[in-house]
């Protein structure tokens, strides 16, 4: 009975210890994390492009990289956002692009998220649309984009070498 | 030489029967009577009654006056006991308390603050059930962010008990841990939020008005209180926190909770100015502290 106090103010910090904090990820913005597959497996896209439609200056995300991954920002100040992805493929006699469409429809919210992140937006996700020319099919995995490494797309890439 | 032998044979036997008779006379004797053997010698002042120590009750001198002089020394030995284990009253005491320490760590550039009133119920100088009932604010535009946090003044509240190590010696001096269960209800805003999207080359700012949330968190601190004139002491603690359950708005999450501190801490500091009600007639007195062993 003696050690009763002991115990319990031990299981009480370790009880208060466990409470989660939230973090902060990367530069403090909601930013959707596309994830790229081809034939069902996680893979880099070798030549691959991205760029906003739209964005000033033309500006790209990735321009002919090899990427497993790519985050897409959104734009705050409207309701949809398009990107456009394309792969360099050679053939036996040339080297063609394969151009996509890929758009977001949305509702950006305003958020507060800590001290340490700050405001910043988050969005509300409500439907996406593609072209299928070298993209097989689009997952949408989570309808909510906040500040997390959590995958919000899932891009099924065709293989063009078959 | 058997001639010999056979002619004293007689006186022999004689000679041994009569040594064994006188051995096992000498043997029954000191069987009889074993105390006479080992009697303590009686010390002249056994008889004595000893005077009783220095603080000794009245009643129990009195005792020894009138010449009941065994009472007296049962009496004397329990109010010994007594006064090595003073054991004091369920109601020793009750504390109010003002805790004025972040108002002044905010003097000193702190961006919030939470100050409360608090009264503390001494038992037996060693269980203190306590309430705090408090109000917190913030407002921060921290250097480096893009917000102003405003949380408006809200009010707080705590109860939980310490427990005073020291509850052997007097009310004065205490060695306390402490457990608090808190809760808060409040409201704020975030204004001025510098939104820039470098991608896209968005550039505005916009505010979050009219939030309002809850919090529900435990506190265990360890502390000091002293003593520092007539019936005002000083007594302050530190404490480890962690919120159990919180309000999670879809706009945002609060960054200040009174009575907590900011969401993302888990240590705050308590200083009370206190002021010390006696319950008991010789609670606080200096006749009622207990002796040393």
């Amino acid at each position: 009975m003696r050690r009763l106090p002991h115990i319990v103010v031990l299981a009480l910090v370790l009880t208060l210890a466990a409470c989660s904090n939230d973090s902060c990820y990367d530069n403090g913005s909601s930013l959707p994390l596309a994830t790229f597959y081809i034939n069902g497996t996680h893979q880099s896209i070798p030549g691959l492009s991205i760029m906003g439609i739209g964005v000033p200056g033309d500006s790209l995300l990735a321009n002919n990289q090899s990427l497993d991954e790519a985050y897409l920002p959104l734009r705050a100040s409207t309701s949809s956002t398009s990107y456009t992805l394309w792969r360099m493929f050679t053939t036996a006699t040339d080297t063609v692009a394969v151009r996509d469409t890929i758009t977001l429809n949305y509702e950006a919210v305003p958020f507060f998220h800590s001290a340490e992140c700050g405001a910043m937006y988050n969005f509300y996700i409500k439907s996406v649309r593609h072209t299928s020319h070298g993209i097989d099919s689009v997952v949408l995995l989570t309808t909510l984009v906040t500040n997390s490494r959590t995958p919000a797309l899932r891009i099924h890439f065709t293989d063009l070498q078959q | 030489m058997r001639r010999l032998i056979d002619s004293t044979r007689p006186s022999f036997y004689r000679t041994i029967i009569v040594m064994t008779m006188v051995f096992t006379v000498a043997l029954g004797s000191m069987a009889q009577e074993p105390d006479k053997r080992h009697v303590t010698p009686v010390k002249p002042e056994t008889n004595q009654v000893k005077p009783p120590p220095k603080g000794t009750d009245e009643k129990i001198i009195q005792q020894y006056i009138s010449g009941d002089s065994a009472k007296a020394v049962e009496e004397a030995r329990k109010d010994s006991l007594r006064r090595v284990y003073y054991r004091y009253p369920r109601l020793t005491d009750l504390t109010i308390g003002l805790n004025l320490a972040e108002p002044l760590f905010m003097a000193f550039g702190q961006s919030y603050a939470s100050a409360d009133i608090n009264a503390t119920l001494n038992m037996w100088n060693r269980i203190q059930p306590t309430v705090e009932l408090g109000l917190g604010w913030a407002k921060a535009t921290p250097d480096d962010m893009n917000f102003t946090y405003k949380g408006k003044p809200s009010p707080y509240f705590k109860v939980g008990a310490n427990y005073n190590f020291m509850f052997k010696n007097t009310p004065d001096y205490q060695a306390l841990i402490g457990l608090r269960l808190g809760y808060s209800t409040f409201g704020y805003d975030v204004t001025d939020a510098h939104y820039v999207n470098s991608y896209w080359q968005e550039d505005f700012t916009f505010d979050i008005t009219g939030q309002r949330s809850h919090a529900l968190w435990g506190e265990v601190g360890a502390g000091l209180k002293v003593k520092l004139w007539g019936p005002v002491a000083m007594a302050w603690m530190i404490r480890y926190h962690g919120i159990f359950n919180y309000g999670k708005n879809t706009q945002s999450r609060p960054w200040f909770i009174p009575g907590y501190g900011p969401r993302n801490s888990s240590l705050s500091l308590s200083l009370n100015i206190c002021y010390t009600l006696p319950l008991h007639r010789t609670a606080t007195s200096s006749d009622n502290k207990p002796a040393q062993p």
